[in-house]
């Protein structure tokens, strides 16, 4: 195993990733910014009581914000899925990276979510059930046209390809 | 014998005491001075009659079907439900007797089905009524033809040997020797000298009394499900049996077990002891039942358990070297991957035990140094799989590889992976995945092939 091969996510060879959209990347930001906005509210009210206390707590929190805005186009950059013939792939994560496959035929039910942001700039989450609960797997930042067709074409394909438990 | 009978009775005594109303003292005492006795009993006579009415007809009112597909039960009064399960569907067939119907001789027979409160309940038969009609699902469900001029007759219990039996002295040994049991010691050891050190020993030695009450009645209770536990092998898959007073016996068809457990914990080495653990898609509900669920043998010796594996999952039928390279061996023996070197930095002693091994219908995953662990998952049950990998890891170039399966006590994951060959392993397992689903025909395990995809 070389180097740069240590230095990529996991792929188990697979290629053809699709990315989500870059568009996400505002979402995750508005994200950060709302959490931060909550932290810093919460120093400010430190503040009054205990102002040693209070600039640690705004002083960790911006520190966060910056850290996870710097990384957020790359957080979104290592989100990718696979449609293959008989299995979807989803990977994500860049220092805990996340390789999953779910057949077809296992999926239970396909549910299509957007959040307020999302909705704003026409982007949609997929999420996919199947029977064992820690195989959930959430595929952010799809184009609303996107997402209905992938769900069109998963149902499609898990109703070809149904099985048992 | 005193400890099961007392951690059975003492719920029902409890409960009984508490439930009479104790206002003005004793309530007998009360009706006596306002000479209300005559009608009290009248009162409770005509509830007894209403509630004994009422219990007759709604077990005359319910009956049941079963067909070659699908198994119908009806029941209620004033709302009718009809509950119609598909026998493909059927996760196992439990018989219970609870202490009061034993002693009529009626017992109650569920159907568990995947699902939250999915389970199909026929409740009360006669015993030997109960038996027949678990044999028919169970014939129907495994595609196995009735013979044909015998007019559905009832063959022959085809029950096979006893896989395990727990004996007295292991029901309790096991019990004793729990890690539980050691925590309490040493607690003891350490907490009772030092404080009567400070001068509060008899303080302390009270305080842990209600400790070691609760640890005593906890071991007696496990100690008498224990000593009934009985696992029996049939041609329709194990049958679990359980209980003292209130008794239940669980048949569990091939095919519905999705991961199977067996761990060693470390006092139980010597005597060569193990637990096995199952996941399944079925769940009964009661408390006697969960207990039952968590272990299907909650004590059993090296024999027993590969005696008992290769009912459970039908794929290691002639793998007995295998599972004992599973259990206790170490490195590459039997074909087993085990983890790079390297992997001693996370792990400085388990990485020695950690391992796998993937073979046409299943995958082991063994580890555990001081607690020896072997998990095994069927590959036509696996929902879908994942592979992981943390910041340490990833220096390291291993991987952590989780086959998913319906949820359950077992969670079956193993780390330290070299990563090319985790990698290799998660494709195998999403391929052979695919086409073990599809060529599986456990849900209608004694079917001619030709019939088993109809």
């Amino acid at each position: 195993m070389t180097l740069e091969q240590r230095r990529t996510g996991l792929d188990a060879g697979i290629e053809g990733w699709q990315r989500v959209s870059g568009k996400l990347v505002a979402v995750e930001i508005a994200g950060v910014l709302a959490l931060a906005l909550l932290g810093a509210a919460i120093g400010a009210v430190l503040l009054l009581a205990n102002p040693v206390l209070g600039w640690i707590v705004i002083g960790a929190d911006v520190v966060v914000a910056v850290i996870r805005l710097v990384i957020a186009p790359r957080r979104v950059r290592s989100i990718g899925y696979v449609l293959r013939a008989d299995d979807l792939v989803f990977r994500r994560g860049i220092l805990f990276s996340r390789l999953v496959a779910v057949p077809y035929g296992r999926m239970q039910l396909v549910d299509v979510n957007r959040g307020p942001v999302a909705r704003l700039l026409g982007l949609a989450e997929l999420r996919l059930v199947t029977a064992a609960a820690t195989s959930n797997i959430t595929i952010p930042g799809l184009p609303e046209p996107v997402a209905a067709e992938v769900r069109d074409l998963l149902i499609d394909r898990a109703e070809e390809r149904r099985v048992g438990l | 014998m005193l400890v099961w009978i007392g951690g059975n009775f003492r719920e029902r005594l409890v409960g009984w005491i508490f439930r009479l109303p104790d206002a003005g003292g004793d309530p007998i005492d009360e009706l006596q001075r306002h000479d209300l006795i005559g009608p009290a009993a009248l009162i409770v006579l005509g509830v007894l009659i209403v509630g004994v009415g009422l219990f007759w007809i709604s077990w005359r009112t319910s009956d049941f079907r079963i067909d070659r597909d699908a198994v119908t039960v009806r029941r209620g009064v004033l709302l009718r439900t009809t509950r119609t399960a598909k026998l493909d569907r059927i996760q196992g067939v439990t018989i219970s007797r609870p202490f009061f119907a034993r002693l009529v001789g009626a017992a109650r027979v569920e159907m568990d089905v995947a699902g939250h409160d999915a389970n199909v309940r026929l409740e009360y038969l006669s015993g030997g009524a109960a038996e027949e009609l678990r044999r028919d699902v169970l014939r129907l469900a495994s595609g196995r033809r009735a013979e044909e001029g015998t007019g559905g007759a009832v063959e022959a219990p085809v029950t096979g040997p006893a896989l395990v039996t727990i004996t007295p002295g292991r029901a309790i040994a096991s019990v004793l020797l729990s890690e539980t049991t050691v925590v309490l010691v040493l607690v003891a050891a350490v907490v009772i000298p030092g404080m009567t050190a400070l001068g509060a020993g008899p303080a302390a030695a009270v305080s842990f009394g209600p400790v070691l009450i609760a640890a005593v009645t906890v071991a007696g209770r496990r100690i008498g499900r224990n000593l009934r536990f009985s696992v029996v092998a049939t041609d329709d898959g194990v049958r679990i049996g359980a209980g003292i007073l209130s008794t239940s016996n669980e048949a569990v068809p091939p095919g519905r077990i999705h991961a199977v457990r067996i761990e060693q914990p470390l006092l139980w080495r010597p005597a060569g002891w193990w637990r096995v653990s199952v996941n399944r898609a079925g769940r009964i509900g009661g408390r006697r039942n969960a207990e039952l669920e968590r272990s299907i043998a909650p004590v059993a010796t090296t024999a027993e358990v590969l005696a008992l594996l290769p009912h459970l999952v039908p794929a290691l039928r002639e793998g007995t070297p295998l599972l004992q390279a599973g259990m206790v061996g170490t490195g590459e023996g039997e074909d087993f991957v085990p983890a790079p070197r390297r992997a001693r930095w996370l792990r400085p002693v388990a990485w020695r035990r950690t391992g796998f091994l993937l073979t046409h219908d299943a995958v082991l995953l063994r580890g555990g140094f001081l607690r020896r662990h072997l998990t095994i998952v069927p590959i036509a049950r696996i929902q879908s799989v994942a592979l992981h990998q943390g910041p340490a890891e990833r220096l390291l170039a291993v991987a952590r590889i989780e086959p998913h399966v319906v949820s359950g006590v077992v969670h079956p994951r193993l780390g330290l992976i070299d990563r090319p060959i985790a990698e290799a392993l998660f494709t195998d397992l999403a391929r052979i995945g695919t086409t073990a689903r599809s060529s599986d025909v456990s849900h209608r395990w004694a079917a001619r092939p030709e019939e088993a995809s109809a």
